[in-house]
Protein backbone atom coordinates (compact mmCIF):
# COMPACT_ATOMS: atom_id res chain seq x y z
CA UNK A 1 0.00 0.00 0.00
CA UNK A 2 1.12 3.55 -0.54
CA UNK A 3 1.43 6.34 1.59
CA UNK A 4 -1.74 7.93 0.17
CA UNK A 5 -4.19 5.07 0.61
CA UNK A 6 -3.11 4.27 4.28
CA UNK A 7 -6.09 7.36 5.13
CA UNK A 8 -8.55 4.75 5.47
CA UNK A 9 -6.81 3.19 8.23
CA UNK A 10 -5.86 6.44 10.12
CA UNK A 11 -9.80 7.67 9.45
CA UNK A 12 -11.03 4.73 10.81
CA UNK A 13 -8.73 4.36 13.61
CA UNK A 14 -9.41 8.06 14.49
CA UNK A 15 -13.37 8.04 14.21
CA UNK A 16 -13.60 4.50 16.15
CA UNK A 17 -10.85 6.13 19.41
CA UNK A 18 -12.99 9.56 19.64
CA UNK A 19 -16.71 8.05 19.18
CA UNK A 20 -15.21 5.43 21.88
CA UNK A 21 -14.26 8.16 24.69
CA UNK A 22 -17.39 9.73 23.41
CA UNK A 23 -19.29 6.69 23.97
CA UNK A 24 -17.52 5.58 27.01
CA UNK A 25 -18.23 8.88 28.68
CA UNK A 26 -21.44 9.28 27.88
CA UNK A 27 -23.01 5.13 28.30
CA UNK A 28 -21.37 5.11 31.87
CA UNK A 29 -23.26 8.36 33.14
CA UNK A 30 -26.62 7.52 31.49
CA UNK A 31 -26.36 3.90 32.16
CA UNK A 32 -25.49 4.38 36.17
CA UNK A 33 -28.07 6.91 36.32
CA UNK A 34 -30.51 4.77 34.03
CA UNK A 35 -29.62 2.00 36.46
CA UNK A 36 -30.12 3.77 40.03
CA UNK A 37 -33.29 5.58 38.90
CA UNK A 38 -36.56 4.62 38.38
CA UNK A 39 -38.72 6.83 36.56
CA UNK A 40 -41.59 7.10 34.12
CA UNK A 41 -40.92 6.13 30.63
CA UNK A 42 -37.73 4.40 31.73
CA UNK A 43 -38.12 1.11 29.43
CA UNK A 44 -39.26 3.44 26.18
CA UNK A 45 -36.04 5.52 26.78
CA UNK A 46 -33.77 2.60 27.26
CA UNK A 47 -35.67 0.78 24.40
CA UNK A 48 -34.79 3.80 22.24
CA UNK A 49 -30.91 4.02 23.45
CA UNK A 50 -30.54 0.28 21.72
CA UNK A 51 -32.51 0.94 18.77
CA UNK A 52 -29.59 1.39 16.71
CA UNK A 53 -28.21 -2.73 17.81
CA UNK A 54 -31.84 -3.77 15.79
CA UNK A 55 -31.88 -1.37 12.87
CA UNK A 56 -30.65 -1.57 9.87
CA UNK A 57 -27.28 0.57 9.62
CA UNK A 58 -29.36 2.02 6.48
CA UNK A 59 -32.47 3.15 8.85
CA UNK A 60 -30.02 4.85 10.97
CA UNK A 61 -27.90 6.76 8.28
CA UNK A 62 -31.45 7.85 7.09
CA UNK A 63 -32.27 9.24 10.84
CA UNK A 64 -28.91 10.83 10.92
CA UNK A 65 -29.40 12.81 7.81
CA UNK A 66 -32.99 13.70 8.55
CA UNK A 67 -31.21 15.28 12.32
CA UNK A 68 -28.14 16.64 10.41
CA UNK A 69 -28.49 16.86 6.78
CA UNK A 70 -28.77 20.30 4.89
CA UNK A 71 -32.65 20.79 5.84
CA UNK A 72 -32.61 18.44 8.98
CA UNK A 73 -33.31 19.98 12.05
CA UNK A 74 -29.40 20.20 13.66
CA UNK A 75 -28.19 20.37 10.32
CA UNK A 76 -29.88 23.82 9.75
CA UNK A 77 -29.53 25.15 12.66
CA UNK A 78 -25.13 24.10 12.55
CA UNK A 79 -25.11 26.07 9.43
CA UNK A 80 -27.07 28.65 10.41
CA UNK A 81 -24.72 29.09 13.70
CA UNK A 82 -21.54 27.96 12.62
CA UNK A 83 -21.27 27.63 8.74
CA UNK A 84 -20.84 24.21 9.26
CA UNK A 85 -21.28 21.12 7.64
CA UNK A 86 -21.79 17.68 8.64
CA UNK A 87 -22.98 15.67 5.63
CA UNK A 88 -19.77 14.86 3.31
CA UNK A 89 -17.35 15.17 6.18
CA UNK A 90 -15.37 12.65 8.08
CA UNK A 91 -17.25 14.16 10.83
CA UNK A 92 -20.64 12.52 9.63
CA UNK A 93 -18.38 9.19 9.97
CA UNK A 94 -17.78 9.58 13.31
CA UNK A 95 -21.62 10.69 14.12
CA UNK A 96 -22.52 7.28 13.02
CA UNK A 97 -20.04 5.48 14.37
CA UNK A 98 -20.82 7.10 17.85
CA UNK A 99 -24.49 6.36 17.11
CA UNK A 100 -23.83 2.73 16.06
CA UNK A 101 -21.44 1.67 18.40
CA UNK A 102 -23.59 3.51 21.59
CA UNK A 103 -25.90 0.84 22.77
CA UNK A 104 -22.97 -1.54 23.04
CA UNK A 105 -21.36 0.62 25.48
CA UNK A 106 -25.11 1.24 27.45
CA UNK A 107 -25.94 -2.20 27.60
CA UNK A 108 -22.36 -3.31 28.66
CA UNK A 109 -22.41 -0.22 31.17
CA UNK A 110 -26.01 -1.30 32.43
CA UNK A 111 -25.11 -5.04 33.01
CA UNK A 112 -22.28 -3.79 34.33
CA UNK A 113 -23.89 -1.58 37.40
CA UNK A 114 -26.63 -3.84 37.44
CA UNK A 115 -24.29 -6.85 38.61
CA UNK A 116 -22.85 -6.10 41.85
CA UNK A 117 -25.09 -5.64 45.57
CA UNK A 118 -26.62 -2.36 45.62
CA UNK A 119 -26.17 -2.57 49.19
CA UNK A 120 -22.66 -2.76 48.85
CA UNK A 121 -22.87 1.38 47.72
CA UNK A 122 -25.45 2.03 49.82
CA UNK A 123 -22.86 0.67 53.23
CA UNK A 124 -20.50 3.26 51.52
CA UNK A 125 -23.27 6.20 51.84
CA UNK A 126 -23.96 5.23 55.32
CA UNK A 127 -20.18 5.76 55.97
CA UNK A 128 -20.73 9.92 55.01
CA UNK A 129 -19.48 9.64 51.44
CA UNK A 130 -20.73 11.49 48.45
CA UNK A 131 -22.58 9.94 45.48
CA UNK A 132 -19.05 11.35 43.75
CA UNK A 133 -16.79 9.88 46.13
CA UNK A 134 -18.44 6.65 46.19
CA UNK A 135 -19.16 6.41 42.57
CA UNK A 136 -15.24 6.40 41.57
CA UNK A 137 -13.82 4.49 44.34
CA UNK A 138 -16.70 1.38 44.36
CA UNK A 139 -19.21 1.95 41.53
CA UNK A 140 -16.67 1.99 38.89
CA UNK A 141 -13.78 -0.07 39.88
CA UNK A 142 -16.41 -2.47 40.93
CA UNK A 143 -18.08 -2.02 37.09
CA UNK A 144 -15.16 -1.96 35.34
CA UNK A 145 -14.99 -5.19 33.63
CA UNK A 146 -18.26 -4.73 31.89
CA UNK A 147 -17.15 -1.35 31.61
CA UNK A 148 -13.98 -2.63 29.45
CA UNK A 149 -15.86 -5.27 27.51
CA UNK A 150 -17.76 -2.25 26.49
CA UNK A 151 -15.20 -0.01 25.25
CA UNK A 152 -13.50 -2.86 23.29
CA UNK A 153 -16.96 -3.77 22.09
CA UNK A 154 -17.68 -0.16 20.91
CA UNK A 155 -14.23 0.67 19.54
CA UNK A 156 -14.95 -2.48 17.31
CA UNK A 157 -18.17 -1.70 16.01
CA UNK A 158 -16.93 1.82 15.40
CA UNK A 159 -14.23 0.23 12.92
CA UNK A 160 -16.64 -1.71 11.56
CA UNK A 161 -18.99 0.73 10.68
CA UNK A 162 -20.49 0.96 7.13
CA UNK A 163 -24.23 1.42 6.06
CA UNK A 164 -24.99 4.80 8.22
CA UNK A 165 -21.50 6.13 7.09
CA UNK A 166 -22.23 5.99 3.74
CA UNK A 167 -25.33 7.83 4.01
CA UNK A 168 -24.24 10.34 6.14
CA UNK A 169 -20.43 11.05 5.16
CA UNK A 170 -20.59 9.41 1.42
CA UNK A 171 -17.65 8.35 0.07
CA UNK A 172 -14.94 10.99 -0.98
CA UNK A 173 -11.86 9.57 -0.75
CA UNK A 174 -8.98 10.71 1.25
CA UNK A 175 -12.09 12.73 3.60
CA UNK A 176 -14.84 9.98 4.01
CA UNK A 177 -13.37 6.62 3.47
CA UNK A 178 -12.90 4.84 6.15
CA UNK A 179 -11.51 0.78 5.84
CA UNK A 180 -14.97 -0.61 5.04
CA UNK A 181 -15.58 1.85 2.53
CA UNK A 182 -12.81 1.25 0.98
CA UNK A 183 -13.18 -2.21 1.05
CA UNK A 184 -16.96 -1.86 -0.90
CA UNK A 185 -15.03 0.95 -3.34
CA UNK A 186 -12.00 -1.28 -4.26
CA UNK A 187 -14.57 -4.42 -5.00
CA UNK A 188 -16.55 -2.52 -7.10
CA UNK A 189 -13.92 -0.95 -8.60
CA UNK A 190 -12.64 -4.41 -9.04
CA UNK A 191 -9.18 -3.53 -7.20
CA UNK A 192 -9.41 -6.84 -5.14
CA UNK A 193 -5.97 -6.87 -4.01
CA UNK A 194 -6.20 -3.45 -1.81
CA UNK A 195 -9.80 -5.34 -0.49
CA UNK A 196 -8.06 -8.16 0.49
CA UNK A 197 -5.29 -6.43 2.28
CA UNK A 198 -7.85 -3.91 4.20
CA UNK A 199 -10.10 -6.93 5.23
CA UNK A 200 -6.89 -8.99 6.57
CA UNK A 201 -6.19 -5.92 8.18
CA UNK A 202 -9.68 -5.19 9.71
CA UNK A 203 -10.31 -8.92 10.37
CA UNK A 204 -6.87 -8.40 12.51
CA UNK A 205 -7.59 -5.89 14.31
CA UNK A 206 -11.20 -7.03 15.36
CA UNK A 207 -10.00 -10.45 16.17
CA UNK A 208 -7.03 -9.03 18.19
CA UNK A 209 -9.54 -6.49 20.54
CA UNK A 210 -11.53 -9.43 21.12
CA UNK A 211 -8.95 -12.01 21.67
CA UNK A 212 -7.72 -9.35 24.39
CA UNK A 213 -10.95 -8.70 25.70
CA UNK A 214 -11.76 -12.76 26.39
CA UNK A 215 -7.84 -13.00 28.16
CA UNK A 216 -8.08 -10.24 30.03
CA UNK A 217 -11.97 -11.38 31.48
CA UNK A 218 -10.55 -15.01 31.80
CA UNK A 219 -7.74 -13.62 33.90
CA UNK A 220 -9.09 -10.36 36.16
CA UNK A 221 -12.89 -10.59 35.71
CA UNK A 222 -13.16 -13.24 38.99
CA UNK A 223 -10.53 -12.04 41.21
CA UNK A 224 -12.34 -10.50 43.55
CA UNK A 225 -15.45 -11.71 43.29
CA UNK A 226 -17.43 -13.78 46.33
CA UNK B 1 -31.59 8.04 72.28
CA UNK B 2 -33.13 6.48 69.31
CA UNK B 3 -37.14 7.89 68.58
CA UNK B 4 -38.86 6.31 65.10
CA UNK B 5 -42.39 6.95 64.20
CA UNK B 6 -42.49 5.46 60.20
CA UNK B 7 -45.38 5.48 57.97
CA UNK B 8 -44.64 3.78 54.86
CA UNK B 9 -47.18 2.41 52.04
CA UNK B 10 -45.43 -0.24 50.74
CA UNK B 11 -47.06 -2.61 48.00
CA UNK B 12 -48.83 -5.28 50.00
CA UNK B 13 -49.00 -3.06 53.37
CA UNK B 14 -48.38 -0.58 54.83
CA UNK B 15 -45.73 -0.07 57.45
CA UNK B 16 -46.98 1.72 60.79
CA UNK B 17 -44.67 1.73 63.70
CA UNK B 18 -43.82 3.61 66.51
CA UNK B 19 -40.65 2.66 68.84
CA UNK B 20 -37.85 4.10 71.01
CA UNK B 21 -34.19 3.57 72.00
CA UNK B 22 -32.24 4.27 74.80
CA UNK B 23 -28.45 3.13 74.42
CA UNK B 24 -29.52 -0.11 74.51
CA UNK B 25 -30.01 -3.23 71.98
CA UNK B 26 -33.77 -3.86 70.69
CA UNK B 27 -34.35 -6.60 68.09
CA UNK B 28 -37.14 -6.68 65.19
CA UNK B 29 -38.43 -10.06 64.63
CA UNK B 30 -41.17 -11.43 62.25
CA UNK B 31 -41.45 -13.30 59.54
CA UNK B 32 -39.77 -12.93 55.93
CA UNK B 33 -41.26 -9.77 53.82
CA UNK B 34 -42.84 -8.29 56.98
CA UNK B 35 -41.29 -4.79 56.69
CA UNK B 36 -37.75 -5.02 59.24
CA UNK B 37 -34.98 -3.82 56.66
CA UNK B 38 -37.49 -1.09 55.55
CA UNK B 39 -37.56 -0.17 58.52
CA UNK B 40 -33.83 -0.13 58.83
CA UNK B 41 -33.38 1.67 55.62
CA UNK B 42 -35.97 4.27 56.50
CA UNK B 43 -33.45 5.28 59.66
CA UNK B 44 -30.47 5.07 58.00
CA UNK B 45 -31.84 7.46 55.08
CA UNK B 46 -31.99 4.34 52.35
CA UNK B 47 -35.58 5.11 52.05
CA UNK B 48 -38.19 7.93 52.10
CA UNK B 49 -41.05 7.82 54.61
CA UNK B 50 -44.81 8.82 53.67
CA UNK B 51 -45.42 10.25 57.18
CA UNK B 52 -43.42 10.31 60.75
CA UNK B 53 -40.15 11.17 62.16
CA UNK B 54 -36.81 9.83 62.72
CA UNK B 55 -34.69 11.79 65.48
CA UNK B 56 -31.07 10.32 67.06
CA UNK B 57 -29.46 12.21 69.81
CA UNK B 58 -31.40 15.16 69.65
CA UNK B 59 -30.49 15.29 65.64
CA UNK B 60 -33.77 15.25 63.41
CA UNK B 61 -33.11 13.15 60.37
CA UNK B 62 -36.76 12.81 59.08
CA UNK B 63 -40.06 14.73 60.11
CA UNK B 64 -43.04 14.87 58.67
CA UNK B 65 -42.12 12.36 56.44
CA UNK B 66 -39.61 14.59 54.77
CA UNK B 67 -35.62 13.74 55.19
CA UNK B 68 -33.86 16.62 56.54
CA UNK B 69 -30.53 14.93 57.22
CA UNK B 70 -29.58 13.03 53.66
CA UNK B 71 -27.73 9.74 54.83
CA UNK B 72 -23.86 10.55 54.52
CA UNK B 73 -24.42 12.89 57.25
CA UNK B 74 -26.69 10.75 59.41
CA UNK B 75 -23.54 8.85 61.03
CA UNK B 76 -25.69 5.68 61.23
CA UNK B 77 -23.45 2.25 61.49
CA UNK B 78 -24.99 -0.26 59.14
CA UNK B 79 -24.20 -3.89 58.81
CA UNK B 80 -26.26 -5.35 55.84
CA UNK B 81 -27.57 -8.68 55.71
CA UNK B 82 -25.08 -10.12 53.67
CA UNK B 83 -22.63 -7.56 54.83
CA UNK B 84 -21.65 -5.71 51.72
CA UNK B 85 -17.99 -5.38 51.95
CA UNK B 86 -16.18 -3.73 49.04
CA UNK B 87 -14.86 -6.79 47.20
CA UNK B 88 -11.90 -5.02 45.72
CA UNK B 89 -11.29 -3.95 48.76
CA UNK B 90 -8.79 -5.71 51.65
CA UNK B 91 -10.18 -5.82 54.86
CA UNK B 92 -8.00 -2.56 56.27
CA UNK B 93 -9.38 -0.94 53.34
CA UNK B 94 -12.71 -2.03 54.16
CA UNK B 95 -12.57 -0.97 57.68
CA UNK B 96 -10.96 2.14 56.79
CA UNK B 97 -13.43 3.52 54.30
CA UNK B 98 -15.17 5.59 56.81
CA UNK B 99 -13.16 5.34 59.93
CA UNK B 100 -13.04 8.47 62.35
CA UNK B 101 -10.00 7.62 63.96
CA UNK B 102 -7.36 5.18 63.29
CA UNK B 103 -6.22 4.14 66.93
CA UNK B 104 -9.97 3.65 68.07
CA UNK B 105 -10.37 1.12 65.21
CA UNK B 106 -6.95 -0.43 65.18
CA UNK B 107 -7.96 -0.99 69.06
CA UNK B 108 -11.47 -3.20 67.30
CA UNK B 109 -9.40 -5.06 65.37
CA UNK B 110 -7.31 -6.35 67.92
CA UNK B 111 -10.51 -6.82 70.43
CA UNK B 112 -11.60 -8.88 68.06
CA UNK B 113 -9.07 -10.84 66.66
CA UNK B 114 -8.75 -9.84 63.36
CA UNK B 115 -5.36 -8.29 63.14
CA UNK B 116 -4.23 -11.04 61.07
CA UNK B 117 -6.75 -10.51 58.40
CA UNK B 118 -6.25 -7.16 57.23
CA UNK B 119 -4.78 -7.72 54.74
CA UNK B 120 -6.74 -10.38 52.74
CA UNK B 121 -10.06 -9.78 50.54
CA UNK B 122 -13.25 -10.62 51.16
CA UNK B 123 -13.41 -13.25 49.09
CA UNK B 124 -10.71 -14.80 51.15
CA UNK B 125 -12.31 -14.74 55.07
CA UNK B 126 -14.60 -16.92 56.54
CA UNK B 127 -18.36 -15.70 57.19
CA UNK B 128 -17.97 -15.19 60.54
CA UNK B 129 -15.11 -12.86 59.94
CA UNK B 130 -16.53 -11.19 57.09
CA UNK B 131 -19.42 -10.62 59.61
CA UNK B 132 -16.56 -9.02 62.14
CA UNK B 133 -15.25 -7.01 59.15
CA UNK B 134 -18.19 -5.69 59.07
CA UNK B 135 -19.13 -4.45 62.47
CA UNK B 136 -15.55 -3.26 62.74
CA UNK B 137 -16.45 -1.20 59.63
CA UNK B 138 -19.78 0.38 61.16
CA UNK B 139 -18.16 0.69 64.92
CA UNK B 140 -14.84 2.81 62.76
CA UNK B 141 -17.30 5.54 61.63
CA UNK B 142 -18.24 5.94 65.47
CA UNK B 143 -22.08 5.60 64.72
CA UNK B 144 -24.90 7.54 66.86
CA UNK B 145 -26.70 4.34 66.25
CA UNK B 146 -26.31 0.75 64.62
CA UNK B 147 -28.72 -1.02 62.52
CA UNK B 148 -28.03 -4.88 62.20
CA UNK B 149 -30.05 -6.86 59.75
CA UNK B 150 -29.78 -10.13 60.49
CA UNK B 151 -26.14 -9.92 61.26
CA UNK B 152 -25.71 -13.89 62.16
CA UNK B 153 -28.05 -15.49 59.80
CA UNK B 154 -25.31 -16.59 57.61
CA UNK B 155 -23.29 -18.25 60.92
CA UNK B 156 -22.57 -21.25 62.55
CA UNK B 157 -23.78 -21.65 66.11
CA UNK B 158 -20.12 -21.56 67.20
CA UNK B 159 -19.05 -18.85 65.22
CA UNK B 160 -22.63 -17.08 66.46
CA UNK B 161 -21.55 -17.66 70.26
CA UNK B 162 -18.49 -16.04 69.49
CA UNK B 163 -19.91 -13.41 67.61
CA UNK B 164 -23.02 -12.46 70.33
CA UNK B 165 -20.49 -11.87 72.81
CA UNK B 166 -18.17 -9.54 70.84
CA UNK B 167 -20.92 -7.77 69.66
CA UNK B 168 -22.02 -7.16 73.17
CA UNK B 169 -18.14 -5.79 73.73
CA UNK B 170 -18.26 -3.28 71.19
CA UNK B 171 -21.60 -2.23 72.50
CA UNK B 172 -20.24 -2.24 75.84
CA UNK B 173 -17.17 0.51 74.94
CA UNK B 174 -19.70 2.03 72.47
CA UNK B 175 -22.72 3.30 74.41
CA UNK B 176 -25.24 3.77 71.27
CA UNK B 177 -28.91 2.39 70.40
CA UNK B 178 -28.66 -0.44 68.39
CA UNK B 179 -32.11 -1.60 66.43
CA UNK B 180 -31.09 -5.57 65.09
CA UNK B 181 -33.56 -7.64 62.63
CA UNK B 182 -33.22 -11.26 63.52
CA UNK B 183 -35.55 -14.38 63.19
CA UNK B 184 -33.42 -16.58 65.88
CA UNK B 185 -35.30 -16.28 69.26
CA UNK B 186 -32.51 -17.11 70.82
CA UNK B 187 -30.23 -14.90 69.54
CA UNK B 188 -32.81 -12.45 70.06
CA UNK B 189 -33.17 -13.44 74.04
CA UNK B 190 -29.49 -13.20 74.45
CA UNK B 191 -28.94 -9.72 72.91
CA UNK B 192 -31.78 -7.79 72.92
CA UNK B 193 -33.75 -5.80 75.72
CA UNK B 194 -36.67 -5.11 73.97
CA UNK B 195 -38.11 -7.09 71.32
CA UNK B 196 -40.59 -6.27 68.65
CA UNK B 197 -42.37 -8.74 66.69
CA UNK B 198 -43.93 -7.33 63.18
CA UNK B 199 -45.92 -8.58 60.86
CA UNK B 200 -47.22 -6.80 57.97
CA UNK B 201 -45.95 -3.59 58.83
CA UNK B 202 -47.33 -3.85 62.00
CA UNK B 203 -46.10 -4.21 65.78
CA UNK B 204 -48.11 -7.26 66.73
CA UNK B 205 -45.88 -8.21 70.08
CA UNK B 206 -43.49 -6.34 72.52
CA UNK B 207 -41.14 -8.68 74.45
CA UNK B 208 -39.54 -7.19 77.55
CA UNK B 209 -36.65 -9.49 78.52
CA UNK B 210 -34.22 -8.73 81.63
CA UNK B 211 -31.85 -11.17 82.79
CA UNK B 212 -34.04 -13.24 84.61
CA UNK B 213 -37.37 -13.65 82.73
CA UNK B 214 -38.85 -12.78 79.47
CA UNK B 215 -42.35 -11.42 79.29
CA UNK B 216 -44.39 -10.98 76.20
CA UNK B 217 -47.26 -8.31 76.19
CA UNK B 218 -49.08 -8.01 73.53
CA UNK B 219 -49.79 -4.25 72.36
CA UNK B 220 -53.02 -2.69 72.07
Amino acid sequence: MTETNLFPLWLSLRTASISTVVVFIAGIAIAYLMARRTFFGKNALEAFFLLPLVLPPTVVGFGLLYLFGKNGVIGRLLTYLFDFQIVFTWYGALIAAIVVSFPLMYQSAAAAFGQYDKNIENAAFTMGKSRWHVFWTISFPLAWPGLLAGVVLAFARGLGEFGATLMLAGYIPNQTDTIPMAIYFAVEAGDMETAKNWVILIVILGFAAIYWLNWWSTKRMMKHRR
Amino acid sequence: MLQVSIYKQLSHFTIDVTFCAENEIIALTGPSGSGKTTILEAIAGLTKLDKGSIIVKERTFAADGKSLIPVQRRQVGYVFQDYALFPHKTVWENIAYGMKHESFTKQMIEDLAMKHLINQYPHEISGGEKQRTALIRAFATEPDVLLLDEPFAALDEQTKTKNYEQLLQLHQKWQIPVVFVSHNREEVERLASRVYTIQEGKFTMKALSSEENVTINEID
